[in-house]
């Protein structure tokens, strides 16, 4: 093709790496894993069970093989947001922690950025809430077959054509940020200025010269794509099978089973816990 | 559209869309913002195309695009956020029934629309982004209510100036193309 | 005899929202295995009899059917578009449309998947139906890395998988260099002869089609169909021109000359052509009789590119210590199989991409400096799509939108505006929206947009795709007018080898990033190596010149191209 991006576009799924065993997991343990752990590590501030998530999550990240520079850049911007976030809840709420906790050491200060250790707890906790999930996320980022997605899914009872959605987006994305790059070239050709000298109301209009192109040949495309896909077939029936399904193996099974464990295991500390916080304080 | 319903669910106009409108709305989210000075806030004009999909499509292409656009955008940045991941999907199911309002297929786009167009836009920003968003932060990630309703309120007005601005535009312009029932004259 | 398997009995169809019926009183009937080209000028209800066939209409166009359709023996209406897709098989116009998946592999497996076939049998199918179209290796390639003749080979596997008796091809050469158009039609030739397949192709390019022997061509014509019979025999009326269609060159240097064209058999079948030494002694007299076109040298550089290197991220260098120059009012092509590195040429000029190392002047002027924008004040860029360059919504805001961004005083806004409306034969049009315009027309708004900041050079990605004859006439006399009487330097990227030769002073062949020659066209064409190299393809003008014994074959195609150009002004159509 002649006109490539130099950004590549690799955001969902990239290549694949030579990686032992997490190559060969299928797409649907995949999506299990990722969302049963999110959903769990999003409820739970058991601290201890957040680092037991982690622990888990780096096995995937480990067997990922990742290059520290394929990931620098995420990680950095990962690091940025947490701390923002850290820093916002603490300036807003010193005494959140103290509230949840139900008791307050003071460590220094006074008034009302007082720093209490319940604070710097919770603000801790927070932190492996947002970060428990990332090197899972990484190590699939970068070893999944998005060609495997839209059949994981599928396998898990979402409705086929919802699936098939998603495998469009994924087909789709590298040729919009191609035509995005080349429309947004064309348009600054035809004498648009979008770079940071420009007023940010300047650039909200003249985003729009380069989404209205873009808007008409998407939706030319759905329509030649609809015609497409009908005349395949597409949607005559109540079920589909995928070319990309594989049957799940038994490592796939076991993982399967390992992260359920684990999810009853967090359920079960709601109990323990008497709440969805471990509270060391009494 | 004389669609055979020979099977349940989705039309395939609506997959297609949704599919598509999935990879422009990630495209336009993860590598077009545009910062606002606010830090950690940008005129996301994701979903100001988003918004105009849905107009013309419906709830559901608008509600499942905004979900999987935003949970591939959280994704792509390693960390999925649910609370704002839901109110996004909520907010592009909403806006989807302005297609019921605005009619733009069959029917001229007034300036009346318009403003009712905008102002259920207003009404399902504040009600995703000022309330949900933040009411989820609070419930399911046990964040402080000063901070979260900083974020949503940002997150409302932003929004609501690209969908105010842009979805306008697009959609006063795609209204310009349906309408060509006025004869054209050569001068 | 067998029984035809498509017939056609009286049939009109009228959109329902149109005042006049599309097709009128259409009467045909196709035999199983028959190879047939359906073509006519656009607007001739070309598509309409396409979509009748797959079942589009009525399923995304509703209207009123009138008279009888019957594919293999089954009546139209008691089938919907999921019965058809088992008797015929569609490959639409745009292949990178066509392509659903992620995946070589997926989307040939695709109407399978559809039809919840088994795992075990959607792999050995796919196996299969790869072999046959030469993709194994290409299986778990993604749409963005096939060639435009892979992504229609990858089309083929996934409508022919299904083993439909009717095969139905639209525009199958749109976007495909002139040797991977060749080998497009060459596979459906051996295909449909191998599986005894009904192949109706749908495209106006008839000289490129005719390539491969075809029974019959059909010509339609304002809905109705006005010749169907073998192509020699269509060949040998004067119908193709009369209605705006580009007859293969051979025929009508043959005509010109005034051989009786009907004292030829298989006049479709040209390197079969047996011409007869009275009549090749006659077409040379003629020729000896056309005036030689002057040929003019314009030796002043005006753009020049010295010691580039530039390669995309994650892949090989793509130009390396690449040297070019572009000279002050030429008109140059740039030709090269697709993929080669024409369009980065190109984003490296107008500064759409920037090159590692290497230095660009225009005039005197290092471009280094200037911005895309101030770039495009000098260097005017027509992108291939119009509809990427298109923002407004009405013709006359288009054209002065560059202007106004650059803060042009409105009233010289007015007559600049004006001006380029009326050299481009747009001004009639002012106030039109843009939606309302055809394809050809919204290319050239996108000439005007671009030449009313009056630039010196004017770079046009495939200025005539998607136009038939008289508007690719009318296209080119306008590119060649501007060049002549406001000296505009003109670089065209084109795969028509007739418009490089009709139209270019030079031609600049490139192949991976280097370039394979830089001479007049005429030395291009004689250049066997260099053809193949580049995948670009002999005129037939040439291969009739040595079946008449003209030694001089490529003087002779010159000679006739510039006399059919002046002759075509004649079959030019007002708008």
């Amino acid at each position: 093709m002649p006109t490539k991006l130099k950004t590549d576009p690799k955001p969902i799924a990239g290549s694949q790496q030579r990686a032992p065993w997490i190559n060969r997991l299928s797409g649907t343990t995949k999506i299990v894993i990722l969302l049963g752990l999110s959903a769990i590590g999003m409820v739970s501030y058991d601290t201890r069970y957040l680092v037991l998530l982690t622990a888990f999550a780096f096995i995937f990240y480990a067997a990922a093989r990742l290059k520290w520079r394929q990931v620098r850049g995420l990680v950095y911007a990962i690091i940025g947001f947490t701390l923002l976030n850290l820093v916002l809840v603490y300036v807003f709420s010193p005494h959140y922690g103290a509230e949840i906790y139900g008791s307050s050491h003071v460590l220094f200060g006074s008034g009302f950025f007082v720093v209490t250790t319940e604070e710097l707890f919770y603000l801790l906790n927070m932190t492996l809430k947002y970060i428990f999930i990332v090197p899972l996320i990484l190590a699939f980022l970068y070893t999944t077959d998005p060609s495997e997605l839209a059949a994981g899914m599928n396998r898990i009872k979402i409705p086929y054509k919802i699936c098939y959605a998603v495998e469009l987006s994924l087909r789709y994305i590298p040729d919009f940020m191609r035509e995005f790059k080349q429309i947004s070239l064309a348009q600054q050709a035809r004498g648009l200025e979008i770079s940071k000298k420009a007023g940010i109301w300047q650039r909200v209009k003249g985003s729009s010269q380069i989404l209205l192109p873009l808007v008409f040949s998407s939706l030319d495309r759905i329509e030649v794509t609809t015609r497409a896909m009908r005349l395949r077939r597409f949607g005559t029936q109540k079920k589909r099978t995928w070319y990309m399904s594989h049957p799940l193996a038994k490592l796939d099974y076991g993982l399967i089973f390992f992260t359920v464990v684990l999810i009853v295991l967090g359920i079960a500390l709601f109990q323990v816990n008497g709440g969805r916080y471990y509270n060391p304080f009494n | 559209m004389n669609e055979k319903k020979s099977s349940r669910g989705l039309s395939v106009q609506a997959v297609v869309a949704t599919g598509i409108g999935i990879a422009i709305v990630f495209v336009l989210k993860r590598f077009v913002p545009i910062p606002t000075g606010v830090p950690n806030t940008t005129i996301d004009l994701g979903e100001a195309f988003l918004t105009f999909l849905a107009a013309i499509f419906g709830p559901a292409v608008g509600g499942l695009t905004a979900f999987f656009a935003h949970l591939f955008t959280d994704l792509s940045w390693g960390d999925p956020w649910w609370s704002w991941i839901i109110a996004d999907a909520l907010f592009g199911f909403l806006i989807g029934y302005s297609r019921n309002l605005l009619k733009i297929k069959q029917e001229k786009l007034t300036t009346g629309k318009l403003v009712k167009f905008n102002v259920l836009q207003v009404v399902a920003n504040i009600l995703c982004w000022g309330v949900l968003a933040p009411l989820g932060d609070i419930w399911i990630y046990s964040q402080p209510a000063g901070k979260v309703f900083l974020q949503g309120v940002t997150a409302t007005i932003t929004n609501s100036l690209a969908i105010g601005i842009v979805a306008t535009l697009l959609l006063i312009a795609y209204g310009k193309t349906q309408n060509q029932d006025q004869k054209l004259t050569k001068e | 005899m067998s029984t035809p398997n498509i017939v056609f009995k009286n049939v009109s169809f009228q959109y329902r929202n149109q005042t006049e019926p599309t097709l009128k009183n259409v009467n045909l009937e196709i035999m199983p295995g028959e190879k047939v080209l359906l073509t006519g000028p656009s607007g001739s209800g070309k598509s309409t009899l396409d979509s009748l066939l797959n079942g589009v209409i009525p399923a995304e166009f509703p209207g009123e059917l009138h008279g009888q359709v019957q594919i293999n023996g089954r009546e139209i209406t008691e089938l919907d578009i999921t019965a058809l897709s088992f008797e015929v098989g569609t490959v639409l116009q745009d292949s990178d449309a066509q392509f659903v998946a992620l995946t070589v592999a997926e989307d040939v497996a695709f109407a399978l998947e559809n039809d919840q076939r088994p795992v075990p049998e959607l792999h050995e199918r796919v196996a299969q139906w790869a072999e046959i179209l030469d993709l194994p290796e290409l299986l778990s390639h993604k749409p963005q890395e096939l060639s435009g003749g892979q992504k229609q080979r990858v089309a083929l596997a996934g409508v022919l998988i299904d083993n439909e008796p009717i095969l139905l091809l639209d525009e199958p050469l749109a976007n495909l260099d002139p040797a991977a158009g060749k080998a497009s039609m060459e596979l459906l030739a051996r295909l449909a002869d191998e599986r005894g397949l009904t192949v109706i192709v749908i495209d106006h390019r008839i000289e490129e089609a005719l390539q491969v022997a075809f029974d019959r061509l059909i010509i339609l014509k304002d809905g109705q169909i006005i010749a169907n019979d073998t192509p020699a025999e269509v060949l040998q009326t004067d119908v193709l021109l009369k209605n705006g269609l580009r007859e293969p060159l051979y025929v009508t240097a043959l005509k010109d000359a005034g051989i009786d064209v009907a004292q030829l058999s298989g006049l479709d079948d040209l390197p079969q052509l047996e011409l007869p030494a009275q009549m090749g002694q006659q077409l040379a007299t003629w020729q000896a009789s056309l005036p030689q076109p002057p040929v003019e040298t314009k030796p002043q550089p005006l753009l020049r590119g010295e010691g580039l290197n530039f390669g995309y991220a994650g892949q090989p260098p793509l130009f390396t210590n690449f040297d070019f120059t572009i000279n002050a009012g030429e008109m140059v092509a740039l030709v090269g199989q697709n993929g080669t590195g024409k369009t980065t040429l190109i984003n490296l000029i107008t500064g759409f991409l920037t090159p590692r190392s290497g230095s660009l002047t225009l005039g005197s002027q290092p471009l280094e400096q200037l911005s895309v924008k101030e770039r495009a004040e000098r260097i005017g860029y027509v992108l291939q799509d119009p509809n990427q360059m298109l923002s407004q919504t009405m013709v006359f805001a288009e054209v002065a939108l560059g202007l106004k961004l650059r803060h042009v005083p409105a009233d010289e806004q007015q007559t600049r505006v004006a001006k380029i409306l009326k050299v481009t034969g747009l001004y009639p049009y002012r106030n039109w929206p843009l939606s309302a315009l055809s394809f050809g027309q919204k290319k050239r708004v996108t000439i005007a947009a671009v030449l009313v900041l009056e630039p010196e050079i004017l770079i046009l990605d495939e200025p005539t795709a998607g136009q038939d004859l008289a508007h690719y006439a009318q296209m080119m006399d306008f590119l060649a007018d501007l060049n002549r009487d406001l000296g505009v330097t003109v670089v065209m990227v084109t795969h028509d080898m007739n418009l490089m030769l009709s139209y270019a002073d030079r031609a600049l062949v490139l192949d991976q990033g280097r370039f394979l020659a830089q001479a007049p066209p005429a030395e291009v064409l004689t250049d066997q190596a260099v053809i193949k190299q580049a995948h670009l393809s002999h005129l037939s003008l040439q291969t009739l010149a040595q079946k008449a014994g003209i030694a001089d074959a490529i003087s002779f195609a010159e000679k006739f191209t510039a006399y059919e150009r002046s002759k075509q002004h004649a079959y030019q159509v007002e708008n």
